[in-house]
C-alpha cells in the first residue's frame, strides 16, 4: 500500500531503502492479517464442515478429511433438524422473546433518556448517575430474588418472564447509550420547536426520535443480540414450553458425542439471524456506541 | 428550523450548563412534575422492580439461611455473618475469586484490548477489501452466541477435534486441551468471541485522531511507535477507559461460555465466581451463600470500576 498514510509501520523519509522496508513492513502486515483472519475462522470453519457431513462420516473421520472427499457433504442434518417439533418451537420461542424485548425497550429507554437529557425535575443529573452506576450490577444479583418474585406472581416459566427481565436489565445501558446521543442534539432545533407551540411529546416524535435514530438502532442491535443469545436468563426463568433455542442447543450438547450432527446444524441455524441483523445495521451501530462512549 | 443557522454552536459543556429554560421560558402548558414523570415513569419502575428491590433482598437474605427446598425453605432465619464467614474460609470460593480475576484480566483487559487496539490500527489505511474481510470474520465470532462459541471452541479443543490434528503434523501428542490447560482454553475462547467490540470502538476513536498531529509528530522525527504512545494513545485514551469499562463489565459475569466448555472443570479449575454462585443457589439450592457470592461478584465488577472511572476523572482535570 503507497497512501499517503500507508508509511505509518515504515520510516519517516522515502529514501529507496525506507520505500522497500516500508513495502515490506506492508505486506508483513498483510501476512500477519491473513493468518489471524484464518485462526479466526478456523473454529466456525470446522463446526460448519460438520454440520455438513454425515452423523457416520463425523464419528469415522475428522471434518478436515472433506477437503480430500467433497462428496462427502450433505444438507441432510439441516433437513432432520427442521423436521424436530421441538426444536423449531424452540426457534418461536426464541423470536416471541427477542422481538418484544427489543420493542419494548426501545420505547422505554428512549422516553426515559428523553427526560434525561431535556426535561428539568429534581434531582435529575443525581438520578442519571445513579443509572449508570447500575451497570456496575452483576445480571446474577438479580436472579434468585426476581425467580421469587415470579413465583408469587404467577409467570415463573413464562415467556413474559424471561421478556421483562431481559427489558428490566437492559434499562441501565439502553438509558446510558441513548441519554448521551440525545444530549448531543443541538438545543436551537428543540427550542425552535417549543417555539412554534410544540407539546413535549411532539418535539420527542418530530425532533428527538429521527435524529437520535443512529442510537436507536445500535440500542436495538445491542439488546437484540444480547437476548437472542442469552442463555443464563432463559436457563434460570423459562420451563420446557418456554425454552429459546439456547437452551435446547445446550440440552443437546450435554449429550455430547451422540448427536453432533443436530448440533452444529442447530449451532449454524441459531447464528444465521443475528449475523443478518448485525450487519443490515452495523453502519448506524458503531456512531451510535461511539457517541455513547465520546461523553 | 432556519433559526438554527443564527447561534455559534456550543460546545457540550456550554450546552450543559445553560440552564434549560433559558430559551423556552414562555413555554406555555407547564404542568409541573406529570412533564417529567409521564415519560420516565415506565423505566423508574422497572429499575426499582428489577434492581432496587432485589439488591436489597440480595443483602438480606445473604444474612440469612434461606434455601430452595427442604425446612429452611419454608422456615428462614437470620444467621448474621455465618454465610460471609464461610464464603472466607471456602478455598473453592478464593480459588473463584482468583479465577474470576484471572479471566478478567486475561482475556478482557489484555487479550481483547491489546488485540483490538492491534487489529484496529493495522487495519487502519488497510485496502478496504481487507479491512472488510478481516472485519467480517472477527465480528462474525462476537455475533455468534455465546452457547454456540462455546461449542464451537470445545469440539476445537477436545481430544478429537481440530487443533490435535493440525497439532499431530507437528508432533504433538494429542490431548484434551480443556483438561490440560482450562483457564487457558476459555480464556482464548472469550478472547476470540469478544475482540471484535474492542475492535470497532477503537477504530472509531482511531479514525478521529487528525492525521495533521501525527504527520507533525514524524517531521519532528517521532517514530512509528513514539508517535502511537505519545500521540495517538493519549488522544483516545476516553475511549480506552470506557470501552474497557464496558468490557470489563462484561466479562466479569461471563457464564454460559464457560459452563458450555468446561462447566467449571476439570474439578473446580475453571470454576469462576457465576459458575459458583450458579451452582450454589440454583443447583444446590442454598440461596443464602448463593446471594453473598454473588455480592462478591458486584465487588470485584465495583473495584475494577473504579479504577477507569478515576482513570476518566484525571483525563478531565487535565
Amino acid at each position: 500500500m503507497t497512501t499517503p498514510h500507508g508509511e505509518y509501520e515504515g520510516a519517516p523519509r522515502r529514501t529507496a531503502v525506507s520505500r522497500v522496508v516500508g513495502f515490506l513492513g506492508s505486506s508483513i502486515v498483510q501476512v500477519l492479517l491473513v493468518c489471524i483472519g484464518l485462526f479466526w475462522l478456523m473454529p466456525t470453519l470446522g463446526l460448519f464442515v460438520t454440520s455438513l457431513r454425515s452423523p457416520q462420516d463425523n464419528a469415522a473421520s475428522g471434518w478436515w478429511t472433506t477437503l480430500q472427499e467433497p462428496a462427502q457433504l450433505t444438507l441432510e442434518n439441516y433437513a432432520s433438524l427442521l423436521d424436530n417439533p421441538s426444536f423449531v418451537a424452540s426457534f418461536f420461542n426464541t423470536i416471541l422473546i427477542t422481538v418484544p424485548s427489543t420493542l419494548i425497550i426501545v420505547a422505554i429507554a428512549s422516553l426515559a433518556a428523553y427526560a434525561f437529557a431535556w426535561l428539568e425535575f429534581p434531582g435529575r443529573d443525581w438520578l442519571f448517575l445513579l443509572v449508570v452506576g447500575l451497570l456496575v450490577v452483576p445480571l446474577q444479583v438479580a436472579l434468585i430474588p426476581i425467580a421469587q418474585i415470579y413465583g408469587g406472581a404467577g409467570i415463573y416459566g413464562s415467556i413474559l418472564g424471561v421478556v421483562l427481565f431481559h427489558v428490566g436489565f437492559g434499562l441501565p445501558f439502553a438509558i446510558f447509550l441513548l441519554r448521551n446521543f440525545f444530549a448531543a442534539i443541538p438545543r436551537d432545533l428543540l427550542e425552535a420547536a417549543r417555539m412554534d407551540g410544540g407539546k413535549e411529546h411532539t418535539i420527542f416524535r418530530r425532533v428527538i426520535l429521527p435524529l437520535g435514530g443512529p442510537a436507536i438502532a445500535s440500542l436495538t442491535i445491542f439488546q437484540f443480540l444480547w437476548v437472542w443469545n442469552d442463555l443464563l436468563v432463559a436457563l434460570v426463568f423459562a420451563d420446557a414450553q418456554a425454552q429459546p433455542m439456547t437452551v435446547a442447543l445446550q440440552s443437546e450438547m450435554r449429550q455430547f458425542g451422540a448427536n453432533l450432527d443436530v448440533i452444529s446444524a442447530g449451532a449454524f441455524l441459531s447464528m444465521v439471524v443475528p449475523l443478518v441483523v448485525f450487519f443490515a445495521f452495523q453502519r448506524y451501530f458503531v456512531q451510535g456506541v461511539m457517541a455513547g462512549s465520546v461523553k | 428550523m432556519s433559526a438554527t443557522t443564527a447561534t455559534p454552536p456550543l460546545t457540550p459543556d456550554q450546552r450543559r450548563r445553560r440552564p434549560v429554560r433559558a430559551g423556552g421560558g414562555t413555554r406555555p402548558g407547564q404542568r409541573g412534575a406529570a412533564r417529567w414523570i409521564i415519560p420516565l415513569g415506565p423505566a423508574l419502575f422497572l429499575l426499582l422492580a428489577f434492581f432496587a428491590g432485589p439488591i436489597l433482598w440480595t443483602v438480606w437474605a445473604s444474612f440469612t439461611n434461606a434455601a430452595l427446598t427442604g425446612a429452611q425453605a419454608a422456615q428462614t432465619e437470620f444467621i448474621g455473618l455465618a454465610n460471609f464467614e464461610r464464603l472466607l474460609a471456602d478455598p473453592r470460593f478464593a480459588s473463584a475469586t482468583i479465577l474470576t480475576i484471572v479471566f478478567l484480566l486475561g482475556s478482557g483487559v489484555v487479550g481483547q484490548t491489546v488485540l483490538g487496539l492491534t487489529l484496529a490500527l493495522l487495519l487502519q489505511n488497510r485496502h478496504a477489501l481487507v479491512r472488510g474481510a478481516v472485519g467480517v470474520i472477527v465480528v462474525g465470532a462476537w455475533v455468534v452466541p455465546e452457547v454456540v462459541a462455546g461449542f464451537v471452541w470445545y469440539a476445537f479443543l477436545e481430544r478429537e477435534g481440530s487443533l490435535n490434528a493440525v497439532l499431530g503434523f507437528g508432533g504433538v501428542e494429542s490431548q484434551n486441551w480443556l483438561f490440560t490447560a482450562p483457564m487457558l482454553a476459555v480464556i482464548l475462547a472469550n478472547v476470540w468471541k469478544g475482540t471484535a467490540f474492542s475492535m470497532m470502538t477503537y477504530a472509531a476513536g482511531l479514525s478521529e485522531v487528525p492525521s495533521d498531529l501525527k504527520e507533525a509528530a514524524r517531521v519532528d522525527g517521532a517514530s512509528g511507535f513514539q508517535v502511537l504512545f505519545h500521540v495517538v494513545l493519549p488522544l483516545i485514551r476516553r475511549t480506552i477507559a470506557t470501552t474497557l469499562l464496558l468490557v470489563t463489565l462484561q466479562t466479569v459475569q461471563v457464564f454460559t461460555l464457560i459452563y458450555v466448555m468446561t462447566s467449571g472443570g476439570p474439578g473446580s479449575r475453571s470454576t469462576t465466581l457465576p459458575l459458583l454462585m450458579y451452582e450454589q443457589a440454583l443447583q444446590l439450592g442454598d440461596l443464602g451463600y448463593g446471594t453473598a457470592i454473588a455480592l462478591a461478584l458486584l465487588l470485584v465488577a465495583g473495584l475494577f470500576s473504579l479504577v477507569y472511572v478515576r482513570m476518566l476523572g484525571t483525563e478531565a482535570k487535565r
